[in-house]
Parts: structure tokens; sequence; C-alpha cells
């Protein structure tokens, strides 16, 4: 056993990689420009890691990957497949149908039909009736005429009884054939229908960009003759199997954030801190409590969407090394575009004819570039007053979002971390120091390569103060099995996170449990 | 005055501070409510001074689980097809309906079923907050006959129930409700406007609406949200209560005492707060002396947002403000406080009022 594992962060900008040892030193470390077909951006960073380690592309036991493609996906609107929703649960609402309260161009992106059948649970798993197959299939044959890419199926109380989600995916496989990707909603989603709806239909419109992604990383895998295990870096920071990602690929929508966070907190060796990464395209500014991420609280809008699933609370800006500078006589303004990996070719001092904050912290000498390709004689003839202008308006926004990101009132330590990071200066309001760790342009890839592999279970239960003990051991057992499930080593599992909430005003005892296992990728 | 979209909104934050921490998440009953707006047009609130003294009002809410709801989503048009049975009972026509409850989701389900119903909403309420009986009400601490009551459910079940006595109404609803799978829609309380004025709190959906007017635009300017919402309540019949205490949640207890504790900072600095809570939050003590108990409104923003926050949502770790606020006369008498103060929740201690360390 040799240990080694290779992690990396497909970034909207730049594709990292990293190679790490048994014990996490890090060997080897490398970017490359995120292509379109995200497999070359992979090969080129992967290469130059692996080489620079002089580690044997054998030798890789694990890969984990973490990726802010999907996310992009959402936001931009594009490469998402056609949506068919089927929710079942007549004659709960029609009036609030699937996709209610979505963003109109999101929907007008994916939306390609709803049925709404009856069927559906009580809280405690008794049937409210049975699920009408006839209703169902003819619904089918509607959506057959669409042009479906994929469909999400939700259940009423799907989290306390699956069976009517289980059988309507096996219609919707008799009749889209069994390789049509289909998301059932208690595979995702928690309490909440309209919510966990949400989820799964955004999963569902996901499938595309996570075979895309999944995809290009096997081929460059498979070509390097990398037999690793696989893994992809999740919203908590853990990481599931590539074949878990593939069919729940919403759940790595925040993995971007939750990597770095975490790759800062343990390339500075701090538990408490805040973290600022400030890569291409944006920059986040998190907290790390106690070595763990802070989660958002209650239910979370994805690219303005609600959902109930957790994801890192911080704060995101439309802030990068690409960002757009604009000039307007003697002030400078931060534009919300990015040129994105497009940098190497649009900004001054590769020279193009954009003018980004990379252009203007190189001509400020805040920022050294390695490619020869760059050219800081370039920059030459620009106004510097400008420069630090629009540094100035950088360090203001990140300011801004640390004073609402920070714990209580006492300073702590910021981690800056992230490819342009160094364009921050070295005195931050709101923070006691300014800590830049080494490596810290890889943070996000080591995030992914030191992530273990989690499973949860978040169910109702309806039990009395005796059963309690025998319930938790059970819901417990399944955490486990499901982190395993996920690509944990069986033998490394363990208990992170109980949550016990009672329902309110239910005369009856029922608790929704909530319990995460994670262990060592096997 | 009309409900349209934009009250809407507001409402969903106003409501929940209302809640007082309870009273369910108000984001499917707001969805409920705007598509029935969207549809049917804006709802015409009614002053309550304005109703005549022998028009027939008959208040709608949803009685059981929030999350059992949020699974089992409604049409909307539940609480009216109630309002409806309690009408041919009675065999008489509501000039309008009324929120029991304002406080959290309860105030839209009222809404909804005006705008279904077409009919106008009486701007008042049972409860000038939420509580969780439908017998903690001032209607039945100003001996308004809840019967009787209808229950529907969403799958279209109804039945009605008839009694002299309210808490055993409470009783049986309660257990038709759980038949029903745990939420039911009712309507109860009939009531001609004279009762009305006398047994109602008055005033409090056009304040929740200007309190989530005043959150929402606190978040803008990002200032300080406790000010403007106490302002708020200041100007209306609440009137002024303070803030307790900024700070961090450092205990959460849910299972047998629920009681959440806040370790205060800045210049609340090694101060105190615990709060015990059922699902609303009920005494607050600082520093182990009581301060404001039920039915006054203790209620917790988010610190970094300024948005109210259900308890369900609160987390150790979790940065918040804690505020208090004082209720209306008509929900503090002795005879009102005899069936919602904190006797009736099984506290010992006796009603204390946030006013007395406001004058310090």
């Amino acid at each position: 056993m040799s240990g080694y594992r290779l992690g990396m962060d497909v970034g909207g900008t730049n594709t990292d990689a990293v190679v790490m040892d048994r014990d996490m030193n890090i060997l080897g470390a490398a970017k490359y420009p995120t292509t379109p077909d995200i497999a070359t951006g992979i090969f080129e960073s992967m290469d130059r890691a692996l080489s620079q380690s002089s580690v044997d592309p054998g030798e890789i036991e694990c890969v984990m990957v973490g990726t802010t493609q999907c996310l992009d996906a959402l936001e931009q609107r594009k490469r998402l497949a056609r949506v068919g929703a089927i929710r079942i649960g007549l004659p709960c609402s029609v009036e609030v149908p699937p996709f209610t309260d979505w963003p109109w161009d999101l929907r007008a992106a994916c939306e390609g039909g709803w049925a709404v059948v009856r069927g559906g649970f009580e809280y405690d798993g008794r049937p409210i009736a049975d699920l009408d197959e006839a209703a169902l299939g003819r619904a089918l044959s509607e959506f057959k005429r669409k042009d479906l890419e994929s469909i999400a199926i939700t259940c009423v109380f799907s989290p306390v009884a699956t069976a009517h989600e289980r059988r309507a995916a096996e219609m919707v496989k008799r009749a889209f054939g069994p390789d049509f990707p289909v998301t059932l909603s208690h595979e995702i989603g928690s309490m909440g229908l309209i919510e966990r709806e949400n989820s799964a239909l955004l999963n569902a419109a996901l499938v595309k960009v996570a075979d895309l992604a999944a995809g290009g990383l096997k081929r460059a895998l498979l070509e390097r003759g990398i037999a690793a295990s696989c893994y992809f870096a999740q919203n908590d920071g853990s990481a599931m199997s590539l074949s878990c990602a593939t069919k729940y690929p919403v759940l790595t929508i925040g993995s971007g954030a939750a990597n770095s966070i975490k790759g800062a907190g343990f390339l500075s060796g701090l538990r408490d801190c805040i973290v600022i990464d400030v890569g291409g395209t944006s920059t986040y500014v998190g907290v790390l409590v106690k070595g763990c991420l802070r989660e958002s609280v209650g239910a979370t809008r994805i690219a303005g969407v609600r959902t109930n699933f957790r994801i890192p609370d911080v704060v995101s800006l439309n802030l990068g090394g690409g960002s757009v500078v604009s000039i307007d006589g003697v002030r400078a303004r931060i534009l919300d575009d990015s040129v994105g990996y497009e940098l190497t070719r649009s900004a001054l001092a590769w020279g193009g004819d954009t003018f980004t904050l990379t252009d203007a912290a190189l001509a400020l000498g805040k920022l050294a570039v390695k490619d020869p390709m760059c050219d800081r004689r370039r920059l030459d003839g620009i106004d510097t007053t400008l420069c630090r202008k629009a540094l100035a308006l950088v360090q203001k926004r990140i300011e801004d979002a640390i004073e609402l990101v920070r714990e209580g009132n006492q300073h702590a330590v910021a981690v800056l971390v992230g490819g342009a990071s160094d364009m921050l200066p070295e005195y931050l309001s709101g923070v006691s120091e300014v800590y830049r760790p080494p490596h810290r342009e890889y943070a996000n890839a080591v995030g992914a390569a030191i992530a273990r592999v989690s499973g949860q279970v978040d169910r109702l239960w309806v039990y009395g103060e005796s059963q309690r003990e025998e319930t938790l051991r059970i819901v417990v057992a399944k955490a486990v099995e499901q982190a395993i499930k996920a690509g944990a080593a069986p033998g490394t599992v363990n208990v992170t996170e109980i949550e016990e909430t009672p329902l309110s005003y239910l005369s009856e005892n029922a608790v929704r449990v909530k319990v995460k296992a994670s262990g060592e990728p096997s | 005055m009309y409900v349209d979209l934009p009250e809407l909104e507001a409402l969903r934050l106003g409501a929940t501070v209302l809640g007082s921490g309870g009273g369910g998440d108000t984001y499917l009953s707001y969805l409920l409510a705007r598509e029935a707006v969207k549809k049917k047009g804006p709802v015409r609130l009614l002053q309550v001074h304005e109703l005549p003294d022998d028009a027939l009002v008959i208040p709608t809410a949803m009685m059981g689980s929030p999350m059992i709801m949020n699974e089992r989503v409604p049409s909307g048009k539940e609480a009216l097809s109630s309002l409806r049975t309690v009408e041919k009972q009675l065999g008489l026509q509501a000039l309008a309906t009324m929120p029991i409850e304002v406080g959290g989701l309860n105030a839209f389900t009222a809404l909804t079923a005006a705008a279904w119903g077409s009919l106008p909403v009486v701007d008042g309420d049972g409860m000038g907050r939420a509580f969780p009986e439908l017998q903690m009400c001032t209607f039945h601490v100003y001996k308004v006959a809840g019967s009787p009551v209808a229950v529907t459910s969403e799958q279209g079940h109804s039945v009605v129930i008839e009694s002299a006595e309210n808490p055993m109404l409470e009783r049986l609803a309660r257990a038709t409700v759980a038949g029903m799978g745990g939420v039911g829609y009712i309507a109860a309380y009939p009531m001609r406007g004279k009762q009305v004025k006398e047994a109602s709190v008055a005033g409090t959906l056009s304040l929740g609406i200007r309190i989530g007017q005043e959150l929402l635009s606190a978040e803008r300017k990002r200032s300080h949200p406790a000010g403007a919402l106490l302002d708020t309540f200041a100007q209306s019949t609440y009137g002024q209560g303070m803030v307790l205490l900024e700070g961090r949640v450092t205990g959460l207890e849910r299972q047998r005492a629920k009681r959440v504790t806040v370790e205060g900072h800045e210049s609340y600095a090694r101060q105190t707060l615990e709060v015990e809570f059922r699902y609303e939050n009920l005494i607050a003590r600082l520093d182990g002396r009581v301060v404001s108990t039920v039915p006054e409104l203790i209620v917790f923003l988010h610190y970094e947002t300024g948005m109210p926050l259900l308890t369900e949502e609160l987390r150790p770790g979790m940065r918040v403000i804690c505020l208090s606020v004082p209720t209306p006369e008509i929900t503090i008498t002795d005879e009102a406080l005899a069936v919602f103060g904190p006797r009736a929740f099984g506290y010992s201690c006796e009603f204390r009022s946030v006013k007395e360390d406001c004058w310090r």
C-alpha cells in the first residue's frame, strides 16, 4: 500500500492538482486553465503535479475531485438537461405545481413538463392512497412526446416510505430505457415536499454536466494508467464515490467553497479561522469553527431555487483574478464579469485587450505569475493609481464580507488562499492577522484530497422514550452502511453527527433523526 | 387597504416575528397565498372598527404540524371549505374571515381563504402572536363560543364539531386532525362584528406587514434590524420593547426541558440569557431573573441577516439578537393570563412584562 492520493479541483478558471502521500505531505502541485472539455485541463495539471512529485501514476490509490462545474452550470443556465417532474400525492396541491417560484430563465432552461398523480404516505408510513399507475402511465406517454433528458420523482413523505418513488422509477425505466437518468427525491433531500422536489429537479437538470465532468476525469485517469478509486467532494466537505456523484450531482454544489475552507484549515494548521479564497472568477469568505465548516441554516436558495440541504455558510463574491476592471476617467470599477479561463488570452499581461484585476496586481508587483506567456512589460503604460484604486475596492468588498461572517467580537486570523489571493494587502480590518500558508494556491485541491467519505440518514421516526436508544442504534447503523456504500473503508467509519428534532404541534412523539458517519476512502 | 403581492412578501417576516419562535415556517403558506392572490386579486383588509356590529365573521386557521403540512401540500382552499361548512351549519353567510393566529404560517391561512372566497379579511386575530391550542385565544377569553368548528383535510375529508365548551372543542379538533394525518384546516369562533371589536387583537395583520417592510428595508440599508422592529412595535398597541441580549447560542436542550442559552458579547458581555420554549419562546431569564414571559413576544433575530428565527432554526454557535416586546392590553388582563399566561404552560412564575425593565 503506497497510500498516495491525488486531489483535484476543477474550477471555473483553473484546474488544480496536488499529489499527497499517506501522511498528507504535499509532494507535487500544479495548475492549468480549465478547458471546456474538462479532460484536457485535468490531464495537464495532473501530469505536471505527478512529474513534480516523481510518484508513478500507477501508485496513486485514490483520486478526490472537487468541482464547481455543477454550480456554474446552474448559475449560468448552461448545459442543463430538460427535466420532467413527477409528483406523487394527488390531491396534494396542484396550486403549487413543480417549478413554482423558480427564476424564469432557469425554468426556461430546464423545465420539460410535469405531472401529479395519486399516491403518497402519511407521516407514519401508512399509504394515503395506492400509487395511481394508470395515471402515471398516461403521464409517461405524454412525457415521451417531449424531449426529456432526465426525470425527477417526488412522493409525499418519501423520506418515511420509499415504495411509491421506487415503483414509479421502475415504470420510467421501462418506458424510457434502463439507462435513462431518474432522480428519486428521498435519495437527496429531506422533509418538506417543495424543497425536496426542487433539490431533485436541480439534480435531474445536472446529469449532463455531471456525466461530462465524470467522463473527463475517467478518460484522463484511464489514459494515464491510474486505476485508483475515484471520489467527488460534496457540500459538507466529505467525499462520495464517482458513481454516487454522477447520480447525485446536486450534492457537489457547495463543494468548491467547502474544499477551500477545509484546505485552508489544513494548510494553516488552524482550527478556528476566517478563510478568504480568491480564485479566478469568484471569492469565498467563510469560517472554520473548531475544525468544522459552518453550515447554512434553514432553507438555502441555490441558483435562486429554494432547497433544504445544507451547504457551507460562506459569502461568495463575483470577484477574482479574472474580474474585469472598467476605467471611467480617474475612477476604477470592478465588473461582475470575469474572463474566467480565458485569462491567459484576454488579460493585458498576456497580450489581450481586457484590463483585469490580475493585470492591476501585476502592475503593482503584488502578484508573480510563472507563465512564460505572461509579460509584465505589457503593463508598463498602465496608470498605477488606477490599479491601486481597483485593489482598494477589492479590499473593501472583502472586509465587508469578513464583517458578515466573523464570529463574536474577538478578531480571528484570516487565512488567504487561492491563486489570486496575493493581491490582497498585509492588513485587513476585522481580523487579527493575515496568514498566507504555503501551497495556498492549491487549497481547493488539498481540501479535496484530505476528505473523508461520508454517508447520512435523515428520517422521521415515531417512537416513545423507551424505543429511543433502539431507534438511534438502527439509524446509526444505516448511516454507517451509507458511508460504506459511498466508498468508505468499513473499519474506519465513525459517527460524526447526531441530530434529533421533535416535530412541533403534533401530539404523537415523532422525531426527525439525522445521523452522519464518515470514514477513510477504501 | 389591500393585501397584494409585496404585502404578502413582507408579511412572511412580520408573521414570523409575531410567532415568537413558533407558528411554523411561513414559506409554503406564503406561496399558497401568493398563488391565490395572483389568480383572484388582492384581498381587502377590513379594520375592526369598520365592521358593522351585526356582520358575521368566521375566523380560519391551519391546525396541526407545519412539517406535515410542508409534505402534504394543500391547495389553500381547505380553510375556505371549512368556512363554508360553518356557514351552512349556521344558515348564514359570512361577511369576512380573519386569522385566529397571526403568528407564523396562520397569518396566511385566512388571507388565502379570503382570496379564494373573494371575501375581505379582518385586520386582527385572536392571539396577537402564536399559541399551540385552539382555546388559547382572546376569542375564548372574552366568551366567544368556538362552536361549530369545521375541520377539512387536503384530501377533502371534513368533520363538524359542536360543543359548548371551548377546551373540549380543542380536544376533539386535535383528535380529528390526528385522524386526518396530523394536519387539518379549520373554521371556528363564528362571531358578530360587535364581538370582534370586544374579543380580538386589532390591527395585527397590518402590523405584521409593517414589521416585515421594516426588516426588509433594514436589510437593504444594512442597518440594525432590532431598532426598526422595536420602533414599529412602539408605535402600535404592543408598546415599547427592548433588546434583551446580543450574543451567541451556547446551549440548546430540545428533549425534556426545552431551553436555549445565549452568552452575551460586546456591550452584553458576561450576561447570560436563558429562554424556555415549547413551540414558541415562553420565558426569558436574564442572569437568572425572569424579565419577560408569555404572552409577551420573545424573538430571536439572526445576527448576520437580521431575519427572525424559529426555535427549530436555532443552532449552537449561532449569533443572535434576542428581544422582547409587550403585547396589547387585551392579552394581559387577569382573564387572559389565566388562559395563556405562564401558569397555563405549567410554569410556576407570574406574568412579568419587559416594560418593567424598559423604564429602569
